[in-house]
């Protein structure tokens, strides 16, 4: 895989001109050899595809999206509104394999993750596309964009495994765009990082079906699905999804036994009505349980939503306040730097465990995975 | 036709005329220049979201501040006549001469000298309430302040690097470093000199002169390394190549530090903000 990643162009051609050539001895029609041929460098077939009769394919990587013309069945030559998934010939295909368009080495908690390996260093990775269209997204450029629309460069799985280790990265961090869209990158990335020994964080929309998101759960340490509203309105209005779909995604999440958080974006006027935060906390509680770690997230003017003004830090606060209130153990309170709940206490002794400001850990008392002064169990990737 | 012009034409010089009586009379620069004050404070006291214990704190000191600044201007306003005679008086005697008559001398420090004393008392005690304003405010409230840049219409999509999920974003350093790697050889080698001057001046602001060459030679050994990097090695090592060539914030920020939380929090534009910033979260607390 990395050796046709390293191909030039002009070596390419000729390796192809050479194999239809052999295959076209071997009796099999030119036409397939072209079409195999004229597939660009840096392009993979796709998973999670049934070809259908007159070229068309169905794709159920992502669920159905309220947008398609036709749910998930792309035609010949058509690009999935992901922007980055494209029926060519009647073959399914991914474009931006092995094309980032941004590598940073992070902290975790950029996750946001604040109960795995608290301050560890890892290697964040994006390439272009997602498969919603959230108003409020702070990535925009590079997830509303085709591998044509932005910067990308050659980043195959081997070289960002290789830079991780070099950069003395505990684990790799698959995040800023939706991970979900470069799903067979993503895999192939995660199984040679486990091979060396690091782990593996995915932080996503989850807008993806329970096949491939159970494969993918093999494979990821830690999720992070960020929940942008509480309502099937807000979804489809906000980000052309579903709740429903992020919801099923979060309960298979749980079941694998994949350690999760949830990042909660609260937008004033649009998702700060403490009754559904109630509704919603209460839901992470029953199908969840109440060890998932929640942040309310301050929402900044962005995108195609700079008409509303900051998230008041008092309206995080009383968030926080009635998830603590539904019974869930730990919440905390994102992109508000300095403010108490950024750092993790103990439910049972309600002694100070990790100090954060922002994302950095400034003090952490966890030794082991109980808490020094009582004993408490602490549940998370602590080491 | 002729008669068509001329009416669009006293038309239009009745709408100038009434467009002119309509215009703000008595406004002046200084106006301007009190709001645009105020609009920079209001830019980062909004970034740094004073908590309410934090505004009660923080507004005696802020209001003592004003009260004894206001003081200082009203008795200069008082002694301005007497000031302005014995200045004239002094600035006559220089012109006819060498020296000025020791009389006059005396009469320009009697109204200078009580003023002067009472603005170093007041410069000694502003810098006082200065400290104990910074010693309310987080670490990272402090480090918003330092990386602020004072600005009017405030900046659009912003990229914090330390806002959960958000790609990167890139530093004056890092910026830098991009460049030079995107420059052709030739023009590598022929702007060499240039940019190690240029350099060489920008770091005056954080280094001693002497320490000074070895930080330009540490940024040129930077440059040759990141343009002999892959695009992947210089992405994911870019962050921490920059890190280490920037200026340690603690020196790049101590130097004006205390003069940014005088200007933005202690000061006569920030007063009226933090009064209404906490009237808001008296009320949201209500």
């Amino acid at each position: 895989m990395s050796d046709q990643d390293s191909l030039t162009r002009r070596e390419f051609l000729a390796r192809a001109c050479a194999a239809g050539a052999g295959l076209c001895f071997a009796g099999i029609p030119a036409v397939e050899c072209l079409a195999s041929a004229g597939v660009p460098s840096g392009w993979r077939e796709a998973r999670y595809y049934k070809r259908l009769p007159g070229g068309k394919v169905h794709c159920f990587l992502c669920p159905c999206n309220p947008f398609m013309k036709v749910c998930g069945v792309l035609d010949d030559g058509e690009t999935c509104y992901c922007r980055v998934r494209t029926n060519r010939d009647g073959r399914f295909y991914v474009t931006n394999y092995g094309r980032a368009c941004a590598v940073h080495s992070d902290p975790v908690e950029k996750g946001p993750l604040y109960h795995v390996m608290p301050g560890a260093k890892v290697l964040a990775v994006a390439a272009p596309g997602c498969n919603l269209a959230c108003k409020c997204c702070q990535n925009w450029e590079m997830s509303q964009a085709g591998v044509e629309d932005t910067h990308t460069f050659d980043a195959p799985p081997r070289e960002l495994v290789r830079r991780a280790t070099e950069a003395g990265c505990r684990g790799m961090a698959f995040t800023y765009t939706e991970p979900v869209i470069y799903f067979e990158y993503l895999v192939d990335t995660a199984q040679l990082a486990r091979k060396q020994g690091l782990r593996n964080f995915v932080s996503t929309g989850g807008y993806i079906t329970t096949e491939p998101l159970v494969e993918l759960c093999k494979y990821v340490d830690a999720f992070s699905v960020s929940v942008k509203g509480f309502t099937e309105g807000f979804y489809l209005d906000y980000c052309r999804g579903s709740l429903k779909v992020v919801q099923d995604a979060l309960k298979t999440i749980r079941a694998q036994g994949v350690w999760l958080e949830i990042p909660v974006l609260i937008i004033p006027t649009l998702s700060d009505d403490m009754a559904q935060v109630a509704w919603f906390c209460s839901w992470v509680k029953k199908n969840l349980g109440a060890d998932v770690p929640i942040h309310f997230i301050r929402f900044t003017p962005m995108y195609l939503l700079r008409n509303l003004p900051t998230t008041p830090v008092s309206v995080l606060e009383q968030a926080r306040k009635i998830a603590l209130k539904a019974g869930l153990r730990y919440a905390y309170i994102g992109n508000v730097p300095g403010h108490d709940a950024n750092n993790t206490d103990c439910p049972s002794c309600g002694r100070l465990l990790i100090q954060r400001i922002g994302l950095k850990v400034l003090r952490n008392r966890l030794a082991s995975t109980t808490c020094p002064d009582c004993g408490y169990r602490i549940p998370g990737l602590w080491a | 036709m002729r008669g068509g012009t001329v009416l669009l034409a006293s038309v239009l010089v009745v709408l100038v005329a009434c467009a002119a009586a309509a215009a703000p009379r008595g406004v002046e620069r200084s106006d301007v220049e009190r709001v645009t004050a105020e609009i920079r404070a209001l830019n980062i006291i909004n970034q740094l979201n004073l908590t309410r214990e934090q505004l009660e704190r923080i507004l005696p000191i802020v209001r003592e501040d004003e009260a004894e600044r206001a003081e200082l201007e009203r008795r200069h306003d008082a002694a301005e006549p007497a000031l302005l005679a014995a200045a004239r008086q002094l600035r006559a005697e220089l012109n006819d001469g060498f020296n000025s008559k020791p009389e006059t001398e005396q009469a320009w420090g009697r109204v200078n000298g009580p003023l002067l004393e009472m603005a170093e008392r007041y410069a000694q005690r502003h810098q006082q309430r200065v400290a104990a304003v910074a010693q309310v405010l987080t670490p990272n409230q402090m480090a918003l302040i330092a990386q602020y840049k004072p600005c009017v219409v405030p900046i659009k999509d912003y990229k914090d690097p330390a806002r959960i999920g958000q790609a990167s974003a890139t530093s004056a350093v890092e910026k830098a470093l991009e460049r030079v790697r995107e420059m052709p050889e030739r023009m590598f080698q022929r702007t060499r000199e240039r940019r190690q001057q240029q350099l060489a001046e920008r770091l005056h602001k954080y280094y001693k002169p002497e320490e000074i060459p070895a930080k330009v030679q540490e940024f040129e050994q930077a440059a040759i390394q990141v343009r002999g990097m892959s695009e992947v090695e210089f992405e994911a090592k870019e962050s921490q190549i920059a890190e280490r060539l920037a200026p340690p914030e603690h020196v790049a920020a101590g130097r004006e530090l205390g003069g940014r939380v005088g200007a933005f929090l202690v000061s006569p534009a920030s007063l009226p903000i933090l009064e209404h910033k906490r009237e808001v979260a008296v009320a949201q607390s209500r």
